[in-house]
């Protein structure tokens, strides 16, 4: 590995460090700044960014599946007790 | 389930006047306002005390049975807080009164993927069917503790500072198991061939 590589892999290992946080909103300003700018310059970084936030998008869109059952059958059950009150109302 | 609600209903007693069911009807208003939205966080954090699916889901049914009784109480501020502190309190008095089970977690039950047949370009990361399967059963196979993170923050969108709160852990310890759960969910689709060698771990 080269030496004068060391100054990019010291920039892909801050960024790495800082990628869950710039994907979860959760990196102040000026790392989002410093992190969109390498990841448009490193085609490795950028790479792991979109695997990553592929990753997010996934599990947003299956995660009704993992835990969807029970779930469904809690909010039934919140259903029955706020109606059994509802039903009082009415009697 | 539908035993507590029956029991619910069946603990009404004698006949309300219309005073009271007024008073019930708006109980029941606040008691869907507050609580619904916040069942799947409630539900996963109850996860995270129990280990077992089914334990969780009887948890947060005395959870809710618990909030409904105590809603008349509630000022309306905060209703994760308030609920998540039910929660505790009811698996703090469950403990004393049960044996724990013995039964393995089940995210420790994950099945094997069927990896034939994947053939993917080293550069593209595709969103597909079975990128979204086998993200799914990297989440299940994970630890309940991490699964739970990444849910709370990639589902129910929590920042790391309420579902640190929510877990009672510090927000740190949030980022690490996000951390590695993400890596580990990563390493599976790295073993499916369905990202990059390329990217790191």
């Amino acid at each position: 590995m080269s030496i004068l590589k060391l100054p990019d892999m010291a920039r892909c290992l801050r960024v790495s460090r800082a990628l869950q946080r710039y994907l979860d909103g959760e990196a102040d300003d000026l790392t989002v700044a410093r992190l969109v700018e390498h990841l448009e310059e490193c085609r490795r970084c950028g790479l792991e960014a979109k695997t990553y936030r592929a990753i997010k998008q996934a599990i947003h869109n299956g995660a009704h599946d993992i835990d969807g059952l029970p779930l469904r059958r809690l909010r039934s059950f919140n259903r029955s007790l706020a109606e059994v009150a509802g039903q009082a109302e009415q009697g | 389930m539908t035993d507590h609600a029956a029991s619910a209903g069946a603990a009404e007693g004698p006949a309300l006047d219309a005073s009271d069911a007024t008073i019930l009807g708006a109980q029941a208003r606040a008691f869907a306002r507050y609580v619904e939205p916040e069942i799947a966080v409630v539900y996963r954090v109850a996860l995270t005390l129990t280990k077992q699916p089914a334990d969780a889901e009887d948890l947060v049914q005395d959870t809710l049975i618990r909030a409904y009784r105590a809603i008349e109480r509630f000022d309306g501020a905060h209703p994760r807080a308030w609920l998540l502190t039910i929660l505790r309190n009811t698996h703090r008095n469950r403990l004393r009164t049960r044996i724990p089970s013995p039964l393995l977690d089940s995210d420790q039950q994950a099945g094997v993927l069927d990896r034939a047949g994947v053939d993917r370009s080293a550069e593209e990361v595709v969103v597909d069917p079975m990128f979204e399967a086998v993200v799914a059963e990297a989440l299940a196979a994970l630890p309940t503790m991490h699964r739970v993170v990444v849910q709370l923050v990639d589902v129910d969108g929590l920042t790391y500072a309420e579902a640190a709160e929510a877990l009672g852990v510090p927000r740190g310890t949030v980022m690490s198991r996000l951390h590695r759960a993400r890596a580990r969910i990563r390493a599976r689709l790295l073993a499916a061939g369905l990202v990059s060698k390329g990217s790191r771990s």
